[in-house]
């Protein structure tokens, strides 16, 4: 057998090895990119239903005006940033806790909660979180995909053409949100 | 619907349905003297056949006597078992507030119904026959329902390996789900799902969508077929990879949107489902679509793997085998209770 001929086998084996494996990576890596963009696309959402929210409750909720101007404040920051960025990630979160706040801060406004407009609008958030969170489960379980991929012989071996997306971190929840619940301050 | 306590059940079944059951006690023995007879005409007929001809196509007449017996003895007691329902089924469901049938129309209609929902989804790789025996409609919990009893089956095989196979024998159900959906998604059982099924004289294990393994009087050792699935990436769905390691083991999930797939399954779901699966033993499959003419948007699969809502033919109908009907609804009805369909409360 010539030497041409045994490098050609080894190069089509090597091949026939090798593409799954780089096909693999790179599915992978799209799929965290969708995965990010599904995020972007429920944070839209959320910025789009934010005003409204703040109109209906702003009728009822005088004594809050502090936490309205920081959730108007956090939004436009989180619009005007770049979609997926750590820039944006940091205000969601924080747009996290604020509503959540708001949410609980509604209690003690029975007209607002029995407002037909707010029901509704709330009834819609609550839809939108709801997709946001089954939206970063899809973005984390595809970063599980692409990290083994790419830590996993032989696929590792196209950990360069990945670059861009290696070292992207997992959602976690706040660690306010982690605190253990007081059930007390919600019964009073 | 409204649930009957025990002695609800006793006050409204002495009152509405014991008056009757003598008649029927009466048709039913009928019943049994007829079946007595075609077997002894049939014994006599085989055995003269076996006595007195000698040629070799004797044997495919006494074939066909026998089926022919099993055909006249089956149209008795259909007929009979057709009586019973139209007689006590639509008062029996009707106390519980749901609408029975077992007319033309709405047979046909679950069927169609079925079909639409297999081609849909694809849960089954074949589904030529679809049969639909009972159809119970009305409100559970607020939400809409339709209750089939029904089963799926297809013939495969050539000559004399060919078989029926029942990839589904049991409840079907059409509800709501109070989620908004956007797309499909389908949840079946992993493939190497299985569960034992009694047909006629023989064992049978129906194995996920389509495989049975067959070991009976009349079989000689087992007859195994290939794992077939049907074909959801047909249908543009894709496998959604939870993150329940648990689930993952016995459900597969497919949906056209990874997102919508999630916000479908979220964790506390996941965990209802398995639990249900668990408790109950019995395969289940989910559609969840919002493109079909329905107010329905969540159907399931319920391979309980038995003929539901029949009285008994061979013992003396009694209050109990009533109550086992209203039992069998319950628990049929009991998935969208572990479910918690009629909820949104995000979880």
């Amino acid at each position: 057998m010539s030497l041409i001929m045994l490098v050609g086998i080894i190069v089509v084996v090597l091949a026939v090895i090798l593409y799954p494996c780089y096909v693999n990576v790179i599915k992978a890596r799209n799929s965290l990119l969708e995965a990010k963009s599904g995020i972007d696309v429920q944070f839209k959402k959320r910025y789009d239903l934010i005003p409204n929210i703040l109109t209906i409750a702003s009728k009822f909720m005088e004594h809050e005006k502090e936490i309205f101007t920081k959730i108007t404040e956090l939004r436009s920051q989180a619009m005007n940033s770049s979609a997926g960025s750590n820039e944006a990630l940091e205000c969601n979160a924080k747009l996290d806790g604020l509503l959540s706040q708001l949410k609980v801060s509604m209690e003690n406004y029975p007209t607002l909660k029995s407002d037909a407009t707010m029901v509704q609008a709330m009834q819609t958030y609550n839809e939108v979180e709801e997709h946001i969170a089954a939206a970063r489960r899809f973005y984390n379980s595809a970063l599980t995909q692409l990290n083994n991929a790419v830590m996993i012989f032989p696929s590792s071996l196209f950990k360069g053409c990945v670059a861009d997306v290696l070292g992207s971190k997992y959602y976690e929840c706040e660690e306010a949100a982690k605190a253990s619940i007081n059930a007390g301050d919600y019964l009073k | 619907m409204k649930k009957l306590t025990e002695s609800e059940f006793t006050e409204f079944f002495d009152k509405n349905i014991a008056p009757q059951i003598n008649e029927f006690e009466g048709k039913r023995k009928n019943l049994l003297k007829k079946l007595n007879w075609i077997t002894g005409i049939t014994a006599l007929v085989l055995v003269a056949l076996f006595l007195f001809t000698q040629t070799s196509s004797s044997f495919f007449w006494e074939i066909g006597i026998v089926i022919v017996a099993i055909i006249i003895g089956g149209v008795f007691c259909s007929n009979y078992r057709n009586a019973l329902k139209t007689t006590f089924y639509p008062k029996l469901f009707g106390q519980l507030e749901l609408n029975y049938s077992n007319s033309y129309n709405s047979i046909s209609h679950g069927r169609s119904q079925i079909r639409t929902i297999c081609d849909a989804s694809r849960i089954f790789y074949r589904y030529d026959n679809i049969d639909v025996d009972d159809v119970i409609t009305g409100d559970y919990n607020g939400l809409p329902i339709s209750v089939y009893d029904s089963k799926i089956s297809y013939e495969t095989g050539s000559g004399k390996h060919r078989h029926t196979v029942v990839p589904f024998n049991g409840i079907f159900i059409g509800t709501k789900i109070n989620k908004k959906l956007n797309c499909e998604t389908v949840i079946k059982m992993e493939k190497n799902f299985s569960n034992l099924i009694k047909t006629g004289t023989g064992m049978s294990v129906s194995v996920g969508a389509g495989v049975q393994i067959s070991f009976g009087a009349g079989s000689n050792g087992m007859e195994v077929e290939k794992y077939r699935t049907g074909n959801i990436n047909a249908t543009k769905k894709e496998r959604v990879q939870l993150e329940d390691v648990e689930f993952e083991k016995v459900f597969e999930v497919y949906s056209e949107d990874q997102v919508e797939g999630r916000y479908l399954l979220t964790p506390s779901f996941m965990n209802r489902l398995l639990e249900y699966k668990n408790k109950k033993h019995y395969g289940i499959e989910l559609f969840f679509s919002n493109r079909l003419n329905s107010q329905e948007n969540t159907f399931m699969f319920i391979h309980n793997n038995k003929d539901n809502f029949e009285l008994p033919i061979f013992k003396k109908i009694e209050k109990d085998s009533f109550y086992n009907l209203i039992k069998e609804i319950y628990d049929a009805l009991e998935i969208i209770d572990a479910l918690k369909l009629e909820q949104d409360i995000g979880l």
